[in-house]
């Protein structure tokens, strides 16, 4: 599915066009009226009334965009990720999306300023050579959804061959992934896919790709000596959810040779109790607002334990039963909810952080220099404040 | 067009009874008192009534005198719309059905949307969005008993959009429901949870109303209104929260077996984020104090573990 016939308008901070990826992100559009735009120009009042998914802006970052994940309330454990921001929304249309209710940009925002971008992030890195971080892309975007998405990952996947202590995750719903298999990634980036069975991405996942080929992108990815990981997040609660991801975790381990995945994620679906109207009217055809969910202890909605335990289990057992299985982890649960699938839980989310580079030093053998020390992991902050 | 001129003297013969195109506002058929100058258009025959119908059901004498003020002929029905919005809503705040009758009238005037949003909107308060418009025209559907609770219980825009939209096939069973006289809540519950489970569910509200043995339920004889309305609030939870209500059941069953003294309350939370229990002592006397010895035998502790891995 191409993306980039998505936009309506395209405006361009005057500063952007400094930027050599400015003009190679708008040769993707060469059919799209353009328009330079003063630095202090408002856009909200010219995109009134317009989806901002539908209006692309090429601008630069004024603040930092390297930062810690928000995570949730502590009640829930978080595995302290480190996000850049540099697109800011998302072409793809899943119901269930928390950025097409919590964004409050009137644009798809591309930042142009990749140079800088990556100043900042080696910056940050490196104030903590002890310490193994992840760091990903697709917070508040697919990661490679979006041509200024591309270029710019492709410059981050070179630079991450020079980062000792960090791997690069680029997490998507799409199959474009042809623009980075030539790269030198030096086995330090990770693409990675959100997954669900197709019946869901067919009902709740509009404008992604489809399941099979979301695999066959994995498989080529791995041939040409990616890393992988799967996120099995939001693992939605329909009728025959068994069956469903059954099929689907069967064909996922059929097709992908599990010692090439770092780690996996589930995570049920879970959102702002005012989005439940907001999911309701823009996707009239979908149930997924309506699924049986109590407040959590972190006010968002979620499924009760009762419900949700019972899948994790489910899930987590197929994907354990693995010659070598990866690293396995839930993404805002809370420790109640870890041990009654894993039967333990991490003692806190530096723990958890923890956990992941003790897998990845066990399971990928020089992928880092030094054994994880615990201690290292200890200290209760992200890469935006280290040092600053 | 002069619309504001000096009140004219008018009698009660001289108003046009038949002609009721403008009996949009809900409140005032209940009116029984002349409380302000009438507002009335001159057609060709006789007056008719804009807005102050109350005083003619007050069975005045065919030659009562009043003050009235006059819309000339060539008024159109947009303008006048538009006055009397101005007008009624200097006396009261209108009511949602009553915003929706005017859109509806408005657009039986052959009037665009567009027309309508920008002589109306303003005159409203609301700002100009043709989506104002979608969002109250449906309200009219609303039988008249349905219309009459909401207007009583003061119930919310959302409330009535909710009820139009979603229960306009299911009026013979909201009117069992109100026959009751829920309360507005408990009223809102109700249709909320029984609207979220028919979207998930893929099915009416009406065919979710025969499975929950709506009509049974709320005209059990056999049992007082509060009863019934108990046991539909109790039916239509299960049925939103199935997984949440049979695990309480389970809590219940476990609770039932713990013999609680009278001056002791065990918490636990019931969406079960936590799994926590918490035995809370009210001591006042020294039977209290033995109340804790005696609750603590191994039996009770023992109850108290299931109850806890049951939560």
């Amino acid at each position: 599915m191409n993306h980039n016939n998505f936009y309506r308008r395209i405006y361009i901070s005057k500063s952007a066009l400094r930027d050599e990826s400015t003009a190679a992100i708008c040769s993707k559009y060469p059919r799209r009226i353009q328009q330079v735009i003063p630095d202090d120009y408002d856009i909200v009042g010219k995109t009134a009334g317009m989806d901002p998914k539908t209006v692309l802006w090429l601008t630069r970052s004024k603040g930092d965009v390297v930062k810690s994940c928000p995570g949730t309330a502590e009640q829930y454990l978080c595995c302290r990720y480190q996000v850049i921001n540099q697109t800011l929304n998302c072409p793809m249309c899943c119901s269930y999306c928390i950025l097409q209710y919590y964004l409050n940009q009137p644009a798809t925002v591309v930042y142009t300023n990749f140079a800088e971008i990556l100043a900042e992030l080696h910056r940050k890195v490196r104030r903590q050579p002890r310490r193994f971080f992840r760091i990903g892309t697709g917070e508040l975007g697919d990661s490679l959804a979006v041509a200024g998405s591309v270029y710019f990952v492709r410059q981050a996947i070179e630079m991450f061959t020079s980062i000792p202590n960090a791997l690069l995750e680029l997490k998507t719903k799409s199959v474009a992934i042809d623009d980075l298999l030539d790269l030198e990634h030096g086995g330090r980036t990770v693409l990675a896919w959100s997954l669900n069975p197709q019946a869901i991405i067919d009902q709740e996942e509009h404008k992604t790709a489809h399941l099979m080929p979301r695999l066959a992108a994995a498989r080529r990815a791995a041939e040409a000596g990616y890393l992988l990981a799967f996120h099995f997040d939001p693992i939605l609660h329909v009728q025959d959810w068994a069956k469903l991801y059954g099929e689907l975790l069967d064909e996922l381990y059929l097709q992908i040779d599990p010692s090439r995945i770092v780690w996996i994620s589930m995570g049920s679906l879970r959102f702002p109790p005012s989005m439940k109207e907001q999911i309701a009217a823009r996707y009239p055809g979908s149930a997924v607002a309506f699924g049986e969910m109590v407040r959590g202890m972190d006010g968002k909605l979620r499924y009760p334990r009762p419900l949700r335990v019972p899948m994790y289990r489910f899930i987590y057992q197929k994907l354990k039963s693995a010659f070598s299985p990866p690293f396995l982890y839930f993404c805002m649960e809370s420790p109640l909810v870890w041990r009654e699938v894993l039967g333990r839980a991490p003692e806190d989310s530096a723990h958890l952080d923890f956990m992941f580079a003790e897998s990845l030093y066990r399971r990928f053998p020089g992928l880092m220099t030094a054994e994880p020390e615990r201690v290292n992991y200890e200290r209760g902050y992200g890469l935006e404040i280290a040092g600053e | 067009m002069k619309i504001f001129g000096k009140p004219v003297i008018l009698t009660t013969e001289q108003l046009d009874r038949a002609d009721r195109r403008f009996d949009l506002f809900l409140p005032d058929r209940q009116g029984y008192a002349i409380t302000q100058t009438i507002l009335v258009q001159q057609t060709e025959k006789k007056y008719r009534i804009l807005d102050g119908f109350e005083i003619l059901t007050a069975g005045l004498p065919a030659d009562r005198q009043f003050p009235a003020i006059v819309f000339p002929p060539d008024a159109a029905g947009l303008d006048i719309l538009q006055k009397l919005v101005f007008i009624k809503q200097s006396r009261r705040p209108l009511l949602p059905v009553e915003i929706s009758r005017i859109f509806r009238f408005a657009a039986g005037q052959n009037r665009s949307d567009t027309e309508i949003v920008e002589a109306l909107c303003p005159a409203f308060g609301f700002r100009k969005d043709p989506k104002i418009i979608k969002q109250y025209r449906d309200l009219a559907f609303i039988g008249e008993p349905v219309t009459q609770y909401l207007i009583t219980k003061k119930a919310p825009l959302k409330t009535w959009q909710l009820v139009a939209k979603q229960y306009r096939n299911a009026q013979p069973d909201l009117e069992m429901l109100i026959a009751l006289r829920p309360t507005l809540s408990l009223f809102e519950e109700l249709i909320i949870h029984v609207y979220e489970t028919s979207r998930r569910e893929h099915r009416s509200p009406e065919k979710l109303f025969t499975q929950l043995r709506w009509q049974e339920i709320l005209q059990a004889e056999n049992q007082a209104p509060p009863e019934r309305l108990q046991e539909i609030r109790a039916a239509v939870f299960r049925r939103r929260y199935p997984a949440l209500s049979a695990q309480r059941e389970k809590v219940r069953e476990c609770l039932d077996n713990i013999s609680l003294p009278a001056n002791a309350a065990l918490y636990y939370d019931d969406t079960f984020e936590k799994q926590e229990l918490r035995l809370v002592w009210t001591l006042t006397t020294e039977n209290d104090l033995l109340n804790i010895q005696r609750f603590y035998s191994a039996e009770t502790i023992e109850k108290l573990r299931q109850l806890l891995d049951t939560i």
